[in-house]
């Protein structure tokens, strides 16, 4: 009967030591973490703030000062040429010239 | 790591007492539903059962008082004694709560068995399948390492082990309880011829084994 008992207080004391040192070691893993890490997640994927070149002339809040003036093609009135595109593609690039149509 | 060994500790101590108390439930099962024949001596299954369940109370010791130690979770003594005031996952911490204090019933019950009443005994160690049952939900919702597939696997197949032998016991204990009316009356034994009166006997008379006789 000792021996048994020896057998299972070892078991159980060597399965403690075990379990604590493997924890310790694995502590690096988030999911494995202690509760107070696990309850503040880590943001990863932050929203990213446009930068203003970024930004779609229409949205700085300035009814869009960044078109250069111009007006879209199928606007009434509008003296740009047909097909061709008086905004800028991108802001700060070239207004592209090119006719669409040709 | 040294701010955190507490926790590992607690983590690994709830474990560990969790399997010897899973193990301490399927040898008191073993002893009861006599599966394992003669050939483990019951007293010897008794012994260990009976150690196993105080090594669990033990562990049990030492996860709550890695608890209360611990810096990373803020567990104190109210938190431990009194269910759903854990601001760590209350209801999962409860559980925990609520076997603690099975556990102490059925050890202090055993070690006051010779003192108690069979019937009071018996009733309170019954207990020990509800502590198995929300011992094994504390361990699987309160549990850091509740995701880990090794202990899942552990949890499904102790489950399995003493629902098992538990169907078992009740199964044997079905079939030997005696029922209640006999539907025919059982055969009366025999009756041999009536012996003749006898005269009461009268105390022998000795007879040294040696020298004359009477």
């Amino acid at each position: 009967m000792n021996r048994s008992r020896t057998t299972v207080a070892a078991a159980a004391g060597t399965g403690l030591v075990v379990l604590t040192g493997v924890f310790a070691i694995t502590s690096h893993d988030p999911s494995t973490a202690a509760p107070q890490e696990q309850s503040h997640p880590t943001v990863t994927d932050q929203p990213t703030v446009p930068s203003p070149d970024q930004l779609p002339p229409w949205a700085d809040g300035h009814g869009g000062d960044r078109d250069g003036g111009g007006f879209p093609s199928d606007w009434p009135g509008s003296d740009a040429q047909p097909g061709t595109s008086a905004t800028p593609a991108t802001p700060g690039a070239a207004p592209s010239t090119s006719s669409q149509g040709s | 790591m040294s701010n955190q060994l507490y926790w590992f500790i607690a983590r690994a101590s709830g474990i560990t007492s969790w399997a010897l108390l899973t193990t301490s439930v399927i040898w008191g099962l073993l002893l009861s539903s006599k599966v394992l024949g003669k050939r483990p001596r019951p007293n010897w299954l008794l012994d260990l059962h009976r150690f196993l369940g105080g090594t669990a109370a033990i562990f049990v010791g030492v996860h709550v008082t890695a608890l209360v130690a611990d810096s990373f979770v803020h567990i104190g003594p109210s938190e431990i004694l009194v269910p759903l005031t854990s601001s760590y996952r209350p209801v999962a911490v409860a559980w925990g709560v609520v076997s603690l204090y099975l556990l102490a019933a059925v050890e202090l019950t055993s070690l006051a068995r010779k003192h108690l009443p069979k019937q009071v005994w018996h009733g309170v160690h019954m207990a020990s399948f509800p502590l198995f049952a929300v011992a094994t939900l504390h361990a699987f919702t309160a549990g850091t390492d509740s995701a880990n597939v090794l202990l899942r696997m552990a949890i499904v197949a102790a489950s399995v082990g003493v629902v098992g032998l538990t169907a078992l016991r009740l199964v044997q204990a079905t079939e030997q309880k005696p029922p209640r009316t006999t539907p025919h009356p059982a055969p009366s034994r025999p009756r041999w011829p009536e012996a003749p009166a006898t005269q009461p006997p009268t105390a022998p008379v000795y007879a040294p084994p040696f020298g004359p006789r009477p």
